[in-house]
C-alpha cells in the first residue's frame, strides 16, 4: 500500500485563467457560413456548375473559329459533327459559339439586374425602415402602386420608348424588381432598430448613418444576398420569356430565349437544337435555385452550430 | 429629495405617452426624483409599469411627451444631435437583455469599441489599449477581444455590456433590469461588479429591476412605481423596514425571508386581480381597484407624492 502523506499533494485550486478560456477557434461570420455551405454537397455542385458556366461563358465563343454572327447558307441545319459541335441554325450559324454568346447575355442580364434590385431595394427599403412612421408609410405605397403595374405592359411601353435591347430589358426588369428587395430590407430593419444593440449605439451617440451601416445592413446581408441570388435566376428566365415572345435581344445577337425560339421553329425537324438551349435554361435555372436554399441555410444564423 | 447636496440627476414632472390604437398609453404618467452624485436610486415595480420607458426616456431613446430632465444643471431633453453626443459621452445605459444587446456581427473588441469611435476618443493603438484595460476591469480575457458575442455565457455578455457603457467614462449609468436576465449565482457577481465600479469611479447609478432583495443591496434611495406612478419613495433602509403604501406592503410581503420559522409565520398580502391597462387607467388612484383600504375620495382625486416623515414620500390618500 502507497502511504498517502500531506506532502504528496498540492493544492491547485480553480484556474481562473483557463476557466475563462474559450476552446472553439474564433470565426468570423463569413468563415462560418462558408464552412456549413461546404457540407452542403448539392449547393457546392451548383456553385461549381455556375462557376464552369461563367467561364464557358467568357471563352466558350473563342473555341471553334466562327464568330456568333457568321453564317454558311451552304452548311444549314446541320446536326452536331466535329466542326460544329452543337450543330448550325437555319441560317448556318454555329449553335456551339451562338449557346455560349447566348450564356453571356443571360447571365449579364440576370446578374446585374439582380444586382441592381438589390442595391436599389436595400438603400430604399433601408431608409424606410429606419426611419419609419409617414416616411415609411409614404414610401410604402409607392412601392405598393409599382407593385400593381402589369409587367408586360410596361415592357411593351419601355420597348416602344426606348427601342429594344440589352438596356432596355434590364431597366424593364429593374422598375418593377426591387421593390421585392426593398420590402423584405424594410421588414428586417424594422425588426432590428428596436433590437437592444441597435439603442445601445444609439445611447452611444452613433450618428444614422452608423447605425445603418455598422448595425443594420450587417445583420440584414445573409437575407439580402440569399434573396440576389433567387433574383437572378428569375431574371434570366423572364429575359428568356421576352426574347420567345420576341421582345428580347435582336438578331444577330443571341440569347438563350432567342435561341430556343429559333428552335421551336424547327422543332419537328431538327429537334435537338432546342435542347441546348433548353437545357442550359432549366440546369441554370435550378442551379442558381439550389445554390440559393444552400446560402440561405448557411447563412441563418439560427442554424449555427 | 429633501436634502440640499447638489443632484446630479433630476427628473421633473416626467411623462411619456405612446399613441396606440384604442387610445393614450400612459407609460410614464407625472414621474419627479432626484439622484445625488456618487448614489444609486433603485426603481422597482412589477412587468409594464414603466420603469424602462422611464430609463429610456431620460436616456434620449424616447422623447418626453412632458416635463424636464435637468443633468448637471442642464435640460437634456429635446437635444439637438450634437448635444445628444455630448450628452452621452456622460450617461450611458446598461441593457436588460445580454443576448440582444450585443450586435451578433461585431467582435467584443469592436462592440467595446464603439463609444471610442464615435466620440474619437483614442485611435490605434492606443485604442486597443484602451479595451484591453477596460476587459480587465470587467474580469474578462484580453483574448476574448478578437470572439464573437455568440462565443459568451449570458455573464460574460452582460460584463462585455457594462464595458461598452464604461468604455467613454461616463459619470451616469442607468441600468435597465442588468441582472433579471441572468442566473442568480451570476446577479450576484454583475451586482458587485457595479458596486466595485460605482466605488472607484464614484459613478451615480438609476438601477431598475423588479427583484426587491437586489434592489435593497444596490440601492441608497429606492422609488416604488406602479402603472406609470411613483406611489412611494425613501431611503432603502426605511423602505423595507416601515413601508406605507400598501402596494409597496404587498410587494415587500412576496421577498421569502431566509428563515424558515419566520417564513412560516409570515402572512403574505396577496392581491387581488390584474394590473389595469395603462390605456384606461382607473380614475383617481391608480391602485384603488386592488387595494383593500380603498375609500371614496380614491376614485375621485389622484393623490399627490408627498413628505409624510423625514425623506419619506408616498402618494396615498391614507397619509393625507
Amino acid at each position: 500500500m502507497i502511504e498517502l502523506t500531506r506532502e504528496k499533494f498540492e493544492r491547485v485550486g480553480p484556474n481562473i485563467e483557463e476557466s475563462q478560456a474559450i476552446v472553439r477557434p474564433s470565426m468570423t461570420y463569413w468563415q462560418d457560413a462558408w464552412r456549413r455551405l461546404k457540407m452542403n454537397k448539392v449547393a457546392m455542385a451548383s456553385l461549381v456548375f455556375l462557376i464552369l458556366l461563367g467561364i464557358m461563358a467568357i471563352i466558350g465563343p473563342y473555341m471553334l473559329p466562327y464568330k456568333y454572327s457568321d453564317q454558311n447558307l451552304m452548311l444549314t441545319n446541320r446536326p452536331p459533327s466535329a466542326e460544329h459541335w452543337f450543330g448550325t441554325d437555319y441560317l448556318g450559324r454555329d449553335l456551339f459559339v451562338r449557346t455560349w454568346m447566348g450564356a453571356r447575355i443571360s447571365l449579364t442580364i440576370g446578374i446585374t439586374a439582380a444586382l441592381l434590385d438589390g442595391i436599389i431595394g436595400v438603400i430604399y427599403g433601408g431608409i424606410s425602415g429606419y426611419f419609419g412612421g409617414q416616411v415609411d408609410n409614404v414610401m410604402m405605397r409607392i412601392v405598393d402602386i409599382l407593385y400593381g403595374i402589369p409587367y408586360l405592359i410596361l415592357v411593351i411601353l419601355l420597348m416602344l420608348v426606348m427601342g429594344p435591347g440589352l438596356v432596355t430589358i434590364i431597366t424593364a426588369m429593374v422598375i418593377t424588381g426591387w421593390v421585392g428587395m426593398a420590402r423584405l430590407v424594410r421588414g428586417q430593419v424594422l425588426q432590428l432598430k428596436e433590437q437592444e444593440f441597435v439603442l445601445a449605439a444609439k445611447t452611444l451617440g452613433a450618428s444614422p448613418g452608423r447605425i445603418i451601416m455598422k448595425h443594420l445592413i450587417p445583420n440584414t446581408i445573409g437575407p439580402i444576398i440569399v434573396s440576389i441570388t433567387f433574383d437572378v435566376p428569375a431574371a434570366i428566365f423572364t429575359e428568356a420569356f421576352l426574347s420567345y415572345i420576341g421582345l428580347g435581344v435582336q438578331p444577330p445577337l443571341a440569347s438563350w430565349g432567342t435561341l430556343a425560339n429559333d428552335a421551336t421553329n424547327v422543332l419537328l425537324l431538327y429537334p435537338y437544337q432546342l435542347f441546348f438551349p433548353a437545357f442550359f435554361i432549366s440546369v441554370t435555372m435550378l442551379s442558381f435555385n439550389l445554390l440559393g436554399d444552400g446560402l440561405r441555410d448557411a447563412l441563418d444564423p439560427r442554424l449555427r452550430k | 429629495m429633501s436634502s440640499n447636496d447638489k443632484a446630479l440627476l433630476e427628473v421633473k414632472n416626467l411623462k411619456k405617452y405612446f399613441y396606440v390604437s384604442g387610445g393614450v398609453l400612459k407609460a410614464v404618467d407625472d414621474v419627479s426624483f432626484a439622484i445625488k452624485k456618487g448614489q444609486t436610486l433603485g426603481l422597482v415595480g412589477e412587468s409594464g409599469c414603466g420603469k424602462s420607458t422611464t430609463g429610456r426616456t431620460i436616456i434620449g431613446l424616447y422623447e418626453p411627451t412632458g416635463g424636464e430632465i435637468i443633468f448637471d444643471g442642464e435640460k437634456v431633453n429635446h437635444l439637438t444631435y450634437d448635444g445628444r453626443k455630448k450628452f452621452a459621452r456622460r450617461a450611458q445605459m446598461i441593457f436588460q437583455d445580454p443576448y440582444a444587446s450585443l450586435n451578433p456581427r461585431m467582435t467584443v473588441g469592436d462592440i467595446i469599441g464603439e463609444g471610442i469611435d464615435i466620440h474619437e476618443l483614442y485611435t490605434g493603438k492606443e485604442r486597443m489599449e484602451r479595451i484591453y484595460e477596460l476587459l480587465d476591469m470587467v474580469g474578462l480575457n484580453r483574448e476574448h477581444a478578437n470572439r464573437f458575442p455568440h462565443e459568451f455565457s449570458g455573464g460574460q455578455r452582460q460584463r462585455i455590456g457594462i464595458a461598452r457603457a464604461m468604455a467613454i467614462e461616463p459619470e451616469f449609468i442607468i441600468a435597465d433590469e442588468p441582472i433579471s436576465a441572468l442566473d442568480v449565482s451570476i446577479q450576484a457577481q454583475i451586482v458587485n461588479l457595479l458596486m466595485n465600479l460605482q466605488q472607484e469611479k464614484g459613478l451615480t447609478y438609476l438601477f431598475i429591476a423588479h427583484d426587491l432583495s437586489m434592489v435593497r443591496h444596490i440601492s441608497d434611495n429606492v422609488a416604488v412605481m406602479y402603472l406609470g406612478m411613483i406611489v412611494e419613495m425613501t431611503n432603502s433602509v426605511e423602505l423595507y423596514a416601515n413601508p406605507l403604501h400598501p402596494y409597496t406592503q404587498a410587494l415587500l410581503s412576496a421577498v421569502p425571508i431566509p428563515d424558515p420559522k419566520v417564513e412560516k409565520k409570515r402572512e403574505r398580502i396577496i392581491l387581488e386581480g390584474d394590473v389595469p391597462s395603462p390605456i384606461n387607467p382607473p380614475s383617481g388612484c391608480r391602485f384603488r381597484t386592488r387595494c383593500k383600504y380603498a375609500m371614496d375620495i380614491c376614485k375621485e382625486q389622484t393623490p399627490s407624492l408627498r413628505e409624510v416623515s423625514n425623506g419619506h414620500f408616498v402618494a396615498c390618500h391614507l397619509f393625507s
